[in-house]
């Protein structure tokens, strides 16, 4: 499962999937292991060797120690990113993202272009550094959703591709 | 001495060179791009002037801009700062030209320096150790690769105009010249509007440290060295000084031929010699005509404001030290704090800074461009504070390091502060045994798995909706404006998490 969630203002994009009993969390690449266990009123989770215990009122989670204003901002159960661990089959269309804030310094694609998995889609720049956005698999581009010269936020879709094999990842 | 200066810069350094003129009665004149307009520079200074659009090239890049806002405000010299047109000898020549004193180097010194061919054949004259090479463009592949087979394998491509580590390429094998070639010329080409490469031996596990030089027109004086060695992609992460494995007869030698290497080519004010230390010897690297990034760790060892120093020798009243008169006491460490994701191979990380503390107590020097609500642009550097500490001797300055990493919180973007904690933590470095391609060879950064303890609470918090399937019911909390602003929010949790700023809120989670 897939979602943006806003903490006192701040958001991240996480990614959680059941594993051995627990989950694991993924936030932006950093990665976490957590058993939970209901009770009540509350849910006790457990990041390695630290147990919080938390209770959901409304758009509140009220902690120990603190209360977060929590806010569940996008959400997905499908896994949007291919990028990731989810392959797409054939003839299905998926969205690539950016995967940083910067500005499109090259669009490499137009629409009805072939690519191959691997090759270069959009280049970014932030802080004078250069992100090369790679197509997930083989296929045809369906569409493209930034300019040249145009700024992009993080996890922005940024070209749409029409998958031709499925990807090997 | 000048009454009006105008500050040619951005971020932390713009800010640190305003508290100098601050102290010395000048009056500072900032400038800013479309981007900054929010910035925190801008409020270090008496007066600041729009110059154009977020882009380098339209606003701190842009030489007529610049100029004009010079003009416009009356001042009567310019400091660079570092980057930008620091180093720029048209920029320099172009300040001369319309009355106004550039605080750097002359346009000629710095030319010279800028030119790494030049600069290295000059050192060598100089009587100044040069790393195998040659001292000419490389006109082809076949004459870099007979070259390279003479001086033997590994070798390094560079860049004649490159600088700041970008146009160097490290070449293992006579099969990997010719790709590699293109590939640098290439880069050269985009970077620096010219394309010529020379070659020199590659030193594997060669330490880098450089020597801070002052020159007015009569005297000189050289600081004791900085080391530099912990770096990325040929970018510097941390700086200390002095170097644990420069040796008191080997620093004597160092700052000799700094300061002779610097007279030879008519410099003048701030300037750095970088040199790489192999197997006990020292070869020349190359000359940084401006004042660097790490400053700070020299003006905290031996108490003299270099910055004070440049805009003294700018105005031609000259040094306020002599090399009889500096004294040196203790070990000084910087880290640079960059917003880049060190979990994510240091993808740059913009964007709006919600919380931020900076840590304090004895010996503890945060020279910062950023606050709590600032926006981090994606157009510029991604540095947004050095945290600089000062100690008797290094291993104080390790453990001062790591209290004052500890208790650094910007959240928001991420930052490389993980980073730094781990360094800290490795034998290799608290050993002082540093060469410049540590922060690879050990995987520093690849051992970083998790965040601390509010990303951590994000995870927490994410496990717990997902646990109770709150998540699944989709974004069931109301969308509505929260009840409680941001800053509300901010304020309230840093009070729930211990207030006080005496003791890291990690600590307490």
């Amino acid at each position: 499962m897939r979602f943006r969630l806003d903490v006192d203002g701040e958001q991240r994009n996480i990614e959680v999937e059941p594993f051995a009993g627990g989950f694991v969390i993924r936030i932006e690449g950093a990665s976490y292991r957590a058993r939970t266990r209901l009770a009540k009123d509350s849910v006790d989770v457990r990041i390695g060797a630290k147990t919080l215990r938390l209770r959901l009122e409304g758009n509140e989670a009220i902690l120990d120690d603190g209360v977060h204003h929590v806010r569940l901002v996008e959400l997905s159960t499908e896994g949007t990113d291919v990028l990731e661990s989810h392959p797409a089959g054939p003839g299905a269309v998926v969205d690539v993202r950016s995967s940083m804030p910067g500005r499109v310094v090259r669009v490499a694609v137009a629409p009805g272009s072939l690519v191959e998995r691997g090759e270069t889609l959009v280049v970014l720049e932030a802080m004078k550094m250069q992100n090369e956005i790679p197509a997930p698999g083989d296929g045809v581009v369906r569409q493209v959703a930034v300019r040249e010269g145009e700024t992009v936020p993080a996890d922005r879709v940024v070209a749409s591709i029409e998958l031709r094999r499925p990807s090997a990842s | 001495m000048f009454r009006r200066l105008l500050i040619a810069n951005r971020g932390e350094i713009a800010i640190r060179v305003a508290r100098t003129a601050r102290e010395m009665g000048i009056r500072s004149i900032g400038v800013y791009s479309e981007a900054d307009r929010s910035a925190l520079h801008r409020n270090a200074m008496d007066e600041t002037l729009m110059i154009g659009g977020a882009l380098p090239a339209d606003s701190y890049l842009n030489i007529e801009r610049i100029l004009e806002a010079a003009r416009v405000a009356r001042v009567e010299a310019i400091h660079p700062g570092y980057g930008f047109l620091s180093e720029n000898p048209t920029f320099a020549t172009r300040c001369g030209e319309a009355g106004l004193v550039f605080v750097g180097p002359p346009p000629d010194a710095m030319a010279l320096s800028g030119d790494k061919i030049a600069a290295r054949k000059s050192m060598a004259g100089q009587g100044v150790p040069v790393t195998r090479g040659v001292d000419r463009p490389l006109r082809s592949v076949d004459e870099a690769s007979t070259i390279a087979s003479e001086i033997g394998y590994p070798v390094l491509l560079k860049a004649t105009a490159g600088g700041g580590g970008i146009g160097m390429s490290r070449v293992d094998r006579p099969a990997e010249l010719a790709s590699a070639f293109e590939l640098a010329r290439g880069v050269a080409l985009a970077n620096f509007g010219n394309p010529d490469l020379f070659l020199e031996k590659y030193l594997r596990r060669a330490r880098h440290v450089e020597v801070q030089v002052l020159l007015d027109s009569r005297d000189a004086v050289g600081f004791v060295e900085r080391e530099c060695s912990v770096q990325r992609r040929h970018q510097k992460l941390v700086e200390e000084t002095p170097s644990p494995a420069v040796t008191r007869s080997l620093r004597s030698r160092l700052i000799d031929t700094a300061v002779r290497g610097l007279r030879a080519i008519g410099y003048r004010n701030a300037g750095t010699v970088e040199f790489l230390l192999h197997d006990g010897r020292f070869t020349f690297n190359e000359v940084n005509a401006r004042l660097q990034v790490e400053h700070p760790i020299t003006e905290m060892v031996t108490g003299v404001d270099l910055v004070r120093q440049q805009i003294r020798i700018a105005a031609g009243d000259g040094l306020e030290i002599s090399q009889a008169e500096l004294t040196r006491h203790g070990h000084a460490i910087e880290c640079r704090v960059n917003a880049e994701d060190p979990i994510r191979n240091f993808l740059p990380s913009p964007g709006r800074i919600v919380g931020y503390r900076e840590p304090t107590g004895p010996g503890v020097r945060v020279d910062s461009g950023v606050a709590a609500g600032s926006l981090v642009p994606p157009y510029y550097d991604p540095l947004v504070a050095k945290l600089v500490v000062h100690a008797p001797n290094r291993r104080q300055a390790i453990e001062r390091m790591r209290r004052s990493i500890d208790a650094f919180e910007v959240r928001g973007v991420q930052t490389n502060l993980p980073f730094h904690r781990a360094l800290f933590r490795r034998s290799e470095f608290v050993k002082g045994n540093l060469w410049t391609t540590m922060v690879v060879d050990l995987r520093i950064a690849g051992r970083l798995r998790s965040r601390g303890p509010w990303e951590e609470r994000f995870a927490a918090i994410a496990a717990a909706l997902v646990a109770s399937g709150r998540a699944a019911r989709g974004p069931t909390f109301p969308l509505e404006r929260p009840s409680v602003t941001r800053w509300s929010s901010v304020g309230r949790r840093e009070r729930l998490a211990g207030g006080g700023h005496a003791v890291s809120p990690r600590r307490r989670w």
